[in-house]
């Protein structure tokens, strides 16, 4: 009885595997044939459980990867890799000489994928859609719109309540047209999910399952000649380790995963078709909470940056993958052209002795136990904050925290689970604290969202992202002059002002960048944005960034 | 019968009380669904977003606590429960049905698996007592089911899936076939169901095994059995009708308990193994304070749980006639 049970179990086992082999050797592959087209591109953005069928633009967090960017795009494609922009469904727009109105000028013969040809109706559409559902609106365009019209069906002008430069990248980059013959049949655009999109990319939902969804390539692109690759296949992976895997045997193509020690994983099992390019996407901070002392004094913040020792940080806690930071807060290289000449070669380096006497000097005296205490009798003692389970900067509060007391002040580390890490923050009810910044396509988005005292609350109310509390009249006119101003040079002049504050004020403390993440196999398709050939941020959860990358890569 | 009616009455009592402690409890955990999801992006969602956000999410509504929990009752009456923040704008069932099936195939079939093979074993092993069979196998059990789960299943998908290349390493079917019900479909289906269920089975197995066991061998003890062997009755007759019937009860309601639970999904495995099913889809709720969606997943939970002990008590009544006598 039992043998022959064995033997029905492994011949049973051994059908499953013949049979999978014949399905595994059904599938047609994409290894190139010579043509430049064709091929099927599969992409892990991030770990994703099920997928539900959602491809509404507006829904940015929980619509379906691609739905921004390969089927609804924007009036420019701007490369945060530089911050320039080129002309996409609009082909050439002006800003009024008082930055207070934008008219975009768009491209003619462009259609939707039913056919239906794209007119600026469809533009000041999608715009008064936002409107009327708020919910739509998420980069808040209304706060600052005053009206909207269309001269013409290729024409659009958007005028404002006040200067307001910076809404070419949110009017511009960040807005996904949507086609008004469709969207007005829909009775709530705020909950629908859109399952069945129709937009101008040069990609159109070919199928989906809660397991992997194909979007198939646009025949009437109005790009001619692109895209060159047939589809782009998106599966769901619940984590990164089965991504990387499946990285690793070339059976995905695009990746925007973190990967331990990626040159051993990943890189060295292949080195001639497994690449990566971890490029810096923001700056991360230790957040100083300067509505309180003793962060409130200048001395205190000087001696906090001098005594760290950011290329260990780099090193130990984050695999080398994120250089250390630049004092400015600019974002280097993709930053380097808005760079102030002043601070051309400058760079953070450690100096214990300059933190001891900036501190000495600032009233603090080392106790008995050779630690600081204020002349308020006080010991020099707070907490740095981090989550639990972030490990990278846990380590790096860690080597902080060890710096802080080589030098005689008592900081120690606070693991907090992530929701009250966040409120913390926002609340104000914190001392320090590890965390990212929020950038755009010029250094202007990350110091307005830090700096403006828009963004900031008093302490016990919810700070939208100027978790510091940095609340100074000199940043805020700066900042201000720089978003009602067209002219270049006024521009670089804030940013170079803004980057003295940053230097010599010390809001808060650069430490190291943040990294995009970017995996990607050459072996099946080529013409991947890299180090040499920046031509777009490339992570494939970047909208509408990513879109660009779609229209470059072929087959070899 | 009157017994098995005061348990129906108890289970009901039981619901109410879950189904409210399901309501408060997530309303007691700090955060905020929107700061929560905008932190999570960590810079990529603007700062400008947060109040469309909350818009979309109907988070303004400042309602009292009670008027939320009499909508909330209402709501499930009506069979309504609610929508998902973290799959905004789907509703919870849709949400729940994407990962039900596979949870209960999956996790279902091997949970009954694992059951009948390690009672099985474990009667087998009292009866053999002192046998090679039973001094190898109870501590080989004992030793898989020592081993952390996610360890084995990793190591087991390296080895066979990643090395070996003899099962997939990810999903839970091949992605090149059209989902349905036709041949290749299910065959790629069981195919990759295969190193799942088999882990899964493999590290629950000894519990079952070792519980039956010592079980048996109070049983064999008994007098009865004493009884029916020397009756003469056959060595299969007394072991599964006599013996193997007495030491099941408290098997059972273990095996009632772990039915409930399966519908909770197997994170560690969908982790693993990539395969689609509703411990993700609960882990990714709590991530993103998505209360709609827990309570959803919480509710099943619990009825299954109920029911599942339903369904023992029902057992019992069957199998031992001491409880159909009692009053």
């Amino acid at each position: 009885m039992n043998f022959w049970q064995r033997r029905t179990g492994a011949s049973v086992l051994m059908l499953l595997v013949v049979v999978s082999m014949l399905l595994a050797g059904c599938d047609t592959g994409s290894s190139g044939t010579g043509s430049k087209y064709g091929g099927s591109v599969t992409i892990v953005p991030a770990p994703n459980g099920v997928f539900t069928r959602n491809f509404n633009p507006f829904l940015a967090n929980s619509s379906r990867t691609g739905t921004q960017g390969m089927i609804y795009e924007t009036l420019l494609m701007f490369n945060r890799m530089n911050g320039n922009s080129q002309p996409w469904l609009a082909s050439s727009y002006s800003v009024a000489k008082d930055a207070t109105s934008i008219t975009f000028h768009l491209r003619q013969g462009v259609k939707w994928t039913d056919g239906q040809p794209f007119t600026s109706d469809d533009v000041v559409y999608t715009l008064k859609l936002m409107q009327k559902y708020p919910a739509l609106d998420g980069n808040s365009l209304w706060s600052t719109i005053q009206s909207v019209s269309n001269p013409d069906a290729s024409t659009v002008t958007v005028a404002f309540k006040q200067p307001a430069v910076t809404m070419l990248w949110y009017l511009g980059g960040q807005t996904y047209i949507v086609p008004e013959h469709i969207w007005k049949n829909i009775s709530d655009p705020s909950t629908d999910a859109n399952p069945n999109p129709v937009g101008t990319g040069p990609f159109a939902l070919k199928s989906f399952d809660p397991q992997l969804y194909v979007l198939g390539k646009n025949a009437h692109y109005w790009q001619p000649g692109k895209p060159y690759v047939d589809e782009l296949r998106y599966p769901a992976y619940n984590s990164n380790t089965s991504a990387d895997l499946l990285l690793s045997q070339g059976q995905v193509d695009w990746t925007g995963l973190y990967t331990p020690n990626i040159n051993k994983t990943f890189v060295q099992l292949d080195p001639t078709h497994n690449h990566y390019w971890f490029p810096p996407s923001d700056v991360v901070m230790l957040y100083l909470n300067t509505a309180k002392a003793p962060f409130n004094q200048l001395a205190v913040r000087q001696a906090l940056s001098a005594a760290i020792d950011r290329q260990k940080i780099s090193q130990v806690a984050e695999n080398n993958y994120d250089p250390v930071a630049s004092p400015t807060g600019l974002v280097l290289p993709a930053d380097q052209k808005y760079l102030n000449a002043a601070y051309a070669n400058s760079t953070f380096s450690v100096d214990a002795a300059k933190a001891t006497s900036l501190l000495e000097k600032a009233g603090y005296k080392k106790g008995a136990n050779g630690m600081f205490v204020g002349q308020d009798g006080k010991p020099l003692a707070f907490k740095i904050n981090v989550v639990a389970g972030w490990t990278d900067w846990l380590t790096a509060s860690q080597i902080m925290a060890s710096d802080f007391k080589a030098i005689g002040i008592d900081a120690t580390v606070n693991v907090a689970t992530f929701n009250d890490y966040i409120s913390a923050l926002a609340q104000g009810d914190f001392d320090t604290a590890i965390s990212w910044t929020s950038p755009g396509p010029t250094p202007y988005f990350l110091y307005n969202s830090m700096l403006n005292s828009t963004n900031t609350a008093a302490i016990g109310q919810k700070a939208t992202s100027n978790w510091e509390r940095w609340n100074d009249k000199a940043t805020d006119t700066l900042l201000n002059q720089y978003v009602s101003s067209t002219d270049e040079a006024t521009q670089q002049q804030a940013l170079a002002g803004l980057q003295k504050i940053m230097v010599e004020q010390l809001p808060s403390i650069p430490l190291m960048y943040g990294p995009t993440w970017y995996e990607y196999n050459t072996s099946h398709f080529v013409g991947w944005p890299d180090q040499s050939n920046p031509y777009a941020s490339p992570a494939p959860y970047n909208a509408p960034d990513a879109e660009l990358v779609a229209l470059t890569i072929h087959q070899p | 019968m009157q017994f098995l009616l005061r348990r129906l009455v108890f289970y009901l009592v039981a619901l109410w009380a879950a189904i409210s402690l399901n309501f408060l409890i997530p309303r007691l955990m700090p955060g905020d669904p929107v700061l929560l999801l905008v932190a999570r992006l960590q810079g990529q969602v603007d700062p400008r977003a947060i109040a469309a956000l909350r818009l979309q999410f109907g988070l303004n509504a400042n309602s009292s606590m009670w008027s939320q929990y009499v909508n909330y009752l209402s709501n499930l009456l009506h069979g309504d429960l609610g929508t998902s923040i973290a799959y905004f704008p789907s509703s919870v069932a849709e949400v729940i049905g994407l990962g039900l099936k596979w949870t209960m195939i999956l996790v279902g079939v091997s949970a009954i698996l694992s059951f009948f093979i390690g009672t099985l074993l474990g009667t087998i092993a009292a009866w053999r007592r002192g046998s090679w069979f039973d001094t190898t196998l109870s501590p080989l059990l004992t030793f898989f089911s020592a081993i952390p789960y996610f360890w084995l299943a990793l190591i087991v998908l390296y080895i066979l899936g990643f090395l070996l290349k003899w099962f997939p390493l990810t999903g839970a079917y091949s992605l090149d076939l059209e989902p349905g019900f036709s041949g290749p479909f299910i065959l790629s289906a069981i195919y990759h169901a295969i190193l799942p269920a088999a882990t899964i089975v493999i590290s629950s197995m000894a519990g079952w095994m070792l519980g039956m066991r010592n079980a048996m061998l109070t049983t064999l003890a008994e007098d009865y059995v004493l009884m029916a062997q020397a009756k003469g009755l056959s060595e299969r007759r007394v072991m599964i009708t006599y013996a193997a019937r007495n030491a099941i009860l408290p098997n059972i309601t273990g095996f009632a308990l772990s039915l409930g639970f399966v519908v909770g999904g197997a994170l560690l495995t969908e982790i693993v193994f990539s395969y689609p099913g509703l411990g993700y889809i609960l882990l990714q709720a709590v991530q993103s304070d998505d209360f709609p969606l827990m309570q959803g997943i919480f509710l099943m939970i619990a009825i299954a749980v109920l029911g599942a002990n339903f369904l023992a008590d029902v057992c019992y009544v069957v199998l031992d006639p001491r409880v159909r006598q009692e009053r």
